[in-house]
């Protein structure tokens, strides 16, 4: 029988990440906004799938 | 105050208004449910939680590395939280560059979290068990918290709302919840944000906002 052990990854070392990669990481990218996008549409309710999608309107002067 | 019916089903169902901060379904001229839009938001927050955790039990059953693990957590983390930015905001095309500024500093300080977690499972500080799948979760359920954070801003610098007040979720309360609760209205940007109580990002509370003097009559009763 195999040892799971034995076929564990090595854990490794984390990223060594400086508080300057940090900050340009954390920048959001238009391919970062592409992915959220898929990721919304694919998860939300159908109903709101197209919700983020909206365009601002204006309203209607009453007559 | 009417809004234009949709006739064109190639565009979006939803208009945003941005006098009032509030989605329009545009077959019914009607504003969509604040209630509503979070819970899509909670919809894209547990498929987050779900990614989040496949990739923790990974770790923990050693099929990858922390290198690995932390790489997929960064993207997951951008991913949640920028999707959430939006539903705040009104949706992608409202979205101005200052707005994705103020996501991208909110994403930044869930990175600091997450290299401290990561270094702390190096060290072994934190075991890989239970305890790291429950802690990894709580990096999906801050998109709740990046939510409101960019609706309370958009609704102090555009909205011109001078109050906020606490509004209890739908889930057991901590005690730094029913004290924020029972504070009534403050001036905005005042309280605590959502996540920074005993209950974390667990947290399920709301803002809800207002122009004008409070009737502290009114706060002291509620």
């Amino acid at each position: 029988m195999p040892d799971p052990a034995k076929n564990r990854v090595p854990l490794g070392r984390p990223l060594q990440l400086t508080d300057e990669q940090l900050d340009q990481l954390a920048q959001v990218t238009p391919e970062d906004i592409e992915k959220a996008k898929a990721f919304w549409r694919n998860n939300a309710p159908p109903k709101f799938a197209s919700l983020l999608d909206a365009q601002t309107i204006e309203e209607e002067e009453e007559q | 105050m009417t809004f234009p019916i949709q006739t064109n089903v190639l565009t979006s169902r939803y208009g945003w208004n941005e006098a009032t901060g509030r989605y329009i379904d545009l077959r019914t001229g009607q504003f969509v449910r604040f209630a509503d839009v979070r819970d899509a938001l909670e919809s894209v927050i547990d498929a987050s939680a779900i990614r989040i955790n496949v990739l923790t039990k990974s770790l923990v059953d050693g099929q990858i590395s922390l290198a690995e693990w932390q790489s997929g957590m960064l993207e997951q983390v951008k991913l949640a939280h920028t999707a959430s930015a939006a539903s705040a905001r009104g949706g992608w095309a409202q979205m101005s560059q200052s707005d994705w500024g103020a996501a991208g500093r909110l994403i930044r300080t869930q990175y600091d979290f997450l290299r401290n977690f990561s270094d702390q499972i190096a060290s072994g500080e934190q075991l890989l068990n239970g305890t790291a799948l429950v802690r990894a979760d709580m990096y999906g359920d801050a998109a709740r918290g990046t939510f409101e954070e960019m609706r309370r801003r958009y609704e102090r610098t555009m909205n011109g709302m001078e109050f906020e007040r606490r509004v209890l979720g739908e889930a057991d309360h901590c005690p730094d919840c029913l004290d924020y609760a029972a504070e009534g209205w403050q001036p905005i940007g005042t309280l605590p944000a959502i996540g920074d109580s005993i209950c974390l990002t667990n947290c399920h509370c709301t803002f809800e906002y207002r122009t004008g003097t409070p009737d502290i009559e009114e706060s002291e009763a509620e």
